[in-house]
């Protein structure tokens, strides 16, 4: 790049071809000293990088039936346009119980922290205040200088802002606007303090969501946008809509103009006056009028129309005038813009101020996308993209490392290369096909936004905390959020103005502002914008990441590391934020070698690390990839499916859906609704031949929507891989027997484990297909709410498919204390208890039992064969298994493991002849066999039996509350048949 | 209350289309509260409410169905040997109402016999997007020696009413009734269990 202060320094090692995240904080560490695996030297390049809390009011929009309208329409003179069933209102408290405007930002809020650009800052969370219910509080990627603290700066230096970096500032604006327009979001409040430049001095776009958030201006009582940089169309227009992705286009022509003058020449005290200035500008006749001697506006009579509106009073033009005046602009000339602009230029050495460089110093061309910038007509104006190919951007885009070239050398594997083309910098193509390079003594990863954030609060950041400290929290009065309130009395105002917030007080105030009352007051908090950003210094955490880089190296998970698995080094993960650190790191390596390099390679290294920690930042990307979900086939196979058509269960899902999860912001919102509707309608699409859906799916399905919100192929492509693996019978149209199944086992789990609670459940004829049948369809899902599911399904997904059966048995067993003391009733409505288990215990006993319990009891081991010789291989008829309360294992099961009671209850005279090693001869029909029995209770016991008996004597051994009691199946028939070398017979003696 | 009061246990089922308001019906009766979104149900739910008539208490065992078609399947492990069912429909949907239809048929084939059957048009609250009339569900009612209400589970119009009527109607002699799974005695029991509602 041509000279220029900096900006070129784009350093192009920056861009590593095995980085999961493109764009963020880098982390670079060095090994000098061969051997040691931990680091020498970790650098941590932030270019500046901080965080901005922005808190914004939002109002509620609360729906209220025909019947109570009464309230409501009196509300509505601020709203142009009233609807007959809703009203808007600033929340007091009143709305409290409908959170749909919430929802619906929380939920748009993702959309914006899906968005990934060079040059973006980082959208990184919205969050709801807990402190003022009307508070949304936005957390983003910020830096310090601006490009109206770099106008300062430069002015002070009496050194202008060059031609060239105001160039290379209007190519890297365009191309964060356009990729914004890309995406359909307008940013609307483009202006100079939301321009950011990192230490870099590249740009960062912020404050790019706050449009989008409030639905378009709808749910705040603020209008958006900086008014010197509003364009014609916007300030003519109503509140919602009234800007698109052209409205930006303007406001960049204005901020380039302002930058190359120094200052925005229609700028006034006064905002009447200014909004007269641009639309004389647009050939709008105004009070103002541009003399192009003078160059400076000046004041005029009025011409034609009573135009002394004021920029408050603009929203109250009726909705014929708007028209007309939309109309009219259309009809209008350039003429007053293209006079202004030449003006300008002519202004030849007037310039004597050192803040800008004025138009005659800036190349003609840029002038010329100025000038195409500005034009009055949204619809003559060229969009972003547009402009962003304009020629005198050539050159820029040459030397941007971003910037995608084609055809720089043939490929020849292109299977390598990664979906998301467009994303990929130079350096990363050049870096494919040649493989890897030596990296040997270096390692370097990206941390995005979210995740430093993440790391933040873990290091007990708290965003309301440092609104706080700083100052930035006001309280105020709710009332005063109100657009406009009215004293009950004069003399409450005068006393004390924070007294009038009771419920009274608004009736009144709706019900004297409905007769058009004179003492109104406007409040100012509610119309006035906020536009402060909270900083947010993050040295800690960038400390934090070089201190954890060096304590634990960046080899700590090469091979072996599971051997010190049971050491205290991984012990307490959640609070062990440097090991998380570099877990996280480790995990960025292995999802992005999964996703764009050899996923049977990564995924079992991705298993092991998941079994250790399951970072909540990566959890979704994690459990797709322990899935098996590959993002590239999830897309070809979600846009395969045609949503269009009409499916066999839509109307089940619109029943469904607006019921499913719902205290979840996300799901609760309309984009939640849609977007679950249609993951299922492409699954039920997808599984029309042999799958069907079953009430319970929505929510098999919300956790990894909620996890790849706005990302639906992937969400999808979860649900289909998880309903595969742990589902697959039951979603069928039959599945009865299946589930009978999975009770059944459940059942006889439960007996080996606690037979004194199963005993009181068959007594109290508490059956499982009473209350079970919602857990194993749907995984828990239905019962537990998302945030404890995560903890269960974390350790689901990376167990056998069988670990459910063990999960519910352990839940089960967590409220035993008080269903031993209850009958049917109290019992079966303690279940509805279920969702208040600590799954954490929950998930540890869990996982003890599945040690503790042999392999082949949760497997179903009668495959139909057709050999008579092996009676135990045939299928048992369901209703004849039912009647044992005890699960039966093989013969690996009891070989493997010696530390087991085994009682063979065969006659003394067949156990002479030939029995297993150490097995001790019992009869069942011993009069005094429980007491016999008593000394080996505790220890797991295996029941040998004759065959088609052992039943009654095994059930006993249950009701007697023996634990760990099990049958071997098919007896000494298996025994013999399958290792016979390790009987005892009495021929060998 | 005198000490002569006896209590008669009843096991009562609820079916219909799925959303229609079953478990909503059933919450608002037995914990007296009203949820917007309802999660759907699973299978089926238990819960137990006691209505307290004149001179007797009628304590009913409450098995709330799935509403989804598929889980028919389920249903007859629910209703059979219940000696009361409320088959429910949303006014504002013809297809529910259609749907009810067919479990009264449902019942009175494979129910037990003398089974008390109830009819409920719930959502009452939304009467304004009515589809289904009050007088053709009352005629088909009555047709068929239905108990009929319109309800609703939102405003807790009628959901008391529904049950007492119910109550009322069942036969309080001291027979036992063939159950299957949970064993169902309707012999009254003396002690005094909890009372809950009294209505009278």
């Amino acid at each position: 790049m041509k000279s220029d202060e900096g900006g070129g320094s784009v350093n192009n090692n920056k861009f590593k071809d095995n980085t999961f995240r493109k764009y963020g904080v880098e982390v670079v560490a060095y090994n000098n000293n061969n051997n040691n695996n931990n680091c020498n030297n970790v650098a941590v390049n932030s270019r500046g990088y901080q965080f901005s809390i922005h808190p914004f009011s939002f109002r509620n929009k609360l729906t209220i039936n025909q019947s109570g309208g009464g309230i409501g329409s009196s509300l509505s003179s601020s709203n142009t346009t009233p609807k007959p069933q809703s009203f808007y209102i600033d929340d007091a408290g009143i709305a409290k119980q409908l959170n749909q405007s919430i929802f619906d930002i929380l939920s748009r809020s993702r959309y914006l922290s899906s968005l990934s650009h060079e040059n973006l800052a980082e959208f990184i969370a919205a969050e709801p205040s807990q402190k003022h219910h009307d508070q949304m509080l936005i957390v983003s990627e910020d830096y310090k200088n601006s490009l109206e603290k770099q106008i300062e700066i430069q002015a002070k230096k009496q050194s202008p802002i060059s031609s060239n970096t105001i160039g290379r500032y209007a190519y890297q604006i365009l191309k964060a606007l356009s990729y914004l327009h890309s995406q359909d979001l307008t940013h609307r409040s483009l202006s100079l303090d939301n321009i950011k430049l990192d230490d870099n001095n590249q740009i960062k776009l912020t404050n790019y969501g706050l449009y989008y958030l409030s639905d378009h201006g709808e749910n705040v009582s603020f209008p958006i946008g900086n008014l010197l940089y509003l364009s014609p169309e916007s300030l003519l227009r109503g509140t919602k809509g009234s800007s698109n992705t052209k409205a930006d286009v303007w406001a960049l022509g204005c901020i380039l103009l302002h930058i190359c003058l120094g200052y925005c020449i229609w700028q006034d005290n006064n905002p009447s006056i200014v909004i007269n200035r641009i639309l004389h500008l647009s050939g709008y006749s105004t009070t103002q009028l541009f003399n192009t001697t003078s160059k400076s506006f000046e004041e005029c009579e009025l011409k034609r129309n009573q135009n002394q509106k004021g920029y408050e009073e603009e929203e109250e033009i009726s909705e014929e005038e708007k028209k007309r005046r939309i109309k009219e602009i259309k009809l209008n000339n350039r003429e007053n813009m293209n006079n202004f602009l030449n003006s300008l230029k002519e202004n030849n050495n007037n310039n004597n101020n050192n803040i800008g460089i004025g138009l005659n110093g800036l190349d003609k061309e840029l002038i010329e996308i100025i000038e195409q910038c500005l034009i009055p007509n949204p619809m003559d104006r060229p969009d972003s993209e547009t402009l962003l190919d304009h020629p005198y951007f050539n050159e820029y885009k040459k030397m941007d490392p971003y910037q995608l070239q084609w055809i720089i050398k043939p490929f020849t594997k292109s299977w390598d290369l990664p979906d998301s083309l467009e994303s990929l910098s130079l350096k990363e193509i050049e870096s494919y096909g040649i493989g890897c390079e030596n990296e040997s003594e270096s390692d370097s990863d990206i941390y995005s936004g979210k995740e430093i954030y993440y790391i933040w609060k873990l290091l007990g950041g708290n965003i309301e905390k440092e609104l706080v400290n700083k100052g930035f929290a006001k309280p105020s009065p709710s009332v005063h959020k109100l657009p406009l309130y009215v004293p009950v009395k004069a003399s409450l105002t005068e006393s004390t103005s924070s007294g009038l917030n009771s419920p009274q007080h608004q009736y009144q105030h709706q019900h004297q502002h409905n007769q058009q009352h004179p003492n109104i007051i406007k409040s100012k908090n509610s119309t006035v914008y906020n536009n402060e950003f909270c900083l947010i210094e993050l040295s800690i955490v960038f400390s934090k990441i070089k201190e954890s880089f060096k304590v634990h190296g960046y080899k700590v998970f090469e091979e072996g590391y599971e051997s010190s698995l049971g050491s205290t080094k991984f012990n307490n993960i959640e609070n062990n934020i440097e090991l998380q650190i570099i877990i996280i790191r480790e995990f960025h390596k292995l999802l992005y070698q999964y996703q764009y390099d050899d996923p049977t390679l990564s995924q079992p290294k991705i298993y092991r690390l998941a079994k250790l920690f399951v970072p909540p930042i990566l959890r979704g990307d994690i459990w797709s990839a322990i899935l098996g979900v590959n993002e590239k086939e999830a897309k070809q196979l979600y846009n395969s499916i045609n949503l269009d058509l009409k499916g066999p269960n839509d109307k089940q899902f619109e029943l469904d859906i607006p019921r499913c999860h719902q205290y979840h912001p996300l799901l609760s919102s309309r984009q939640g609704h849609v977007q679950l509707f249609k993951i299922l309608k492409a699954w039920s699409l997808l599984n029309i031949e042999k799958g069907c859906y079953w009430q319970g799916l929505d929510n098999v399905a919300s956790p990894f929507l909620v996890h790849h919100f706005f990302n639906e192929p992937i969400a999808f492509a979860s649900l289909k891989a998880f309903v595969d693996k742990y589902l697959s019978i039951l979603y069928v149209p039959n599945n009865h027997a299946a589930l009978s199944e999975i009770m059944l086992i459940y059942q006889q789990l439960l007996a080996y484990h606690d037979p004194e609670l199963l005993n009181h459940l068959i007594e109290i004829q508490l059956d499982p297909n009473l209350y079970s049948i919602p857990w194993f369809i749907t995984v828990f899902a239905h019962i537990l709410p998302i945030d404890k599911l995560e903890i269960l399904w974390d350790s689901i997904l990376l167990c056998p498919s069988s670990l459910p059966n063990f999960i519910a048995a352990s839940m089960i067993i967590q409220f035993r204390d008080s269903i031993l003391k209850m009958n049917f009733e109290d019992g079966i409505t303690m279940m509805s208890m279920i969702p208040s288990v600590d799954v954490h215990k929950c998930v540890r006993d869990a996982l003890t039992m599945f040690n503790q319990t042999p392999l082949s009891t949760t497997v179903t081991k009668f495959v139909s064969n057709t050999d008579q010789e092996l009676w135990w291989m045939q299928e048992v008829p369901f209703e004849k298994r039912k009647l044992e309360l005890f699960p039966r294992i093989d013969i690996h099961d009891l070989i493997n493991d010696q530390q087991k009671v085994i009682v063979d209850i065969r006659p003394p005279l067949q156990f002479q002849q030939i029995h297993y090693p150490s097995s001790i001869n019992v009869n069942p029909k011993l009069s005094k066999l429980q007491q016999q029995m008593e000394q080996y209770k505790g220890q797991q016991i295996v029941v040998i039996a004759p065959k088609d008996s052992g039943v009654e004597f095994t059930n006993q051994l249950i009701q007697w509350k023996f634990p760990f009691v099990s049958m071997l199946n098919g007896g000494m028939d298996s025994l013999e048949h399958g290792a016979y070398s390790l009987l005892i017979t009495s021929n060998k003696n | 209350m005198n000490n002569n009061n006896k209590i008669f246990q009843f096991k009562l089922v609820l079916l219909g289309e799925a959303a229609v308001g079953k478990s909503s019906l059933v919450l608002r009766f037995v914990r007296g509260h009203f949820l917007d979104y309802q999660e759907s149900t699973i299978g089926a739910a238990f819960l137990a409410q006691t209505v307290c008539l004149n001179d007797t208490t009628v304590k009913f065992e409450i098995w709330d169905t799935a509403g989804q078609e598929r889980y028919h399947t389920l249903a007859p492990m629910y209703y059979r040997g219940a000696q009361a069912a409320i088959v429910v429909y949303d006014i504002r949907s013809e297809d529910s109402f259609e749907r009810a239809i067919k479990w009264v048929k449902e019942l009175q084939r494979q129910g037990s016999p003398n089974i008390v059957i109830a009819l409920a048009g719930n959502k009452l609250d939304l009467a304004a997007k009515r589809k289904v009339e009050t007088a053709e569900a009352q005629q088909y009612a009555e047709e068929n020696g239905l108990l009929f209400m319109e309800t609703s589970a939102k405003t807790s119009q009628n959901v008391n009413e529904l049950f007492v009527e119910i109550a009322k109607k069942l036969p309080k002699t001291p027979t036992t009734r063939p159950g299957s799974g949970r064993g169902v005695q309707i012999n009254p029991i003396d002690n005094g269990a909890p009372k809950k509602k009294c209505c009278n």
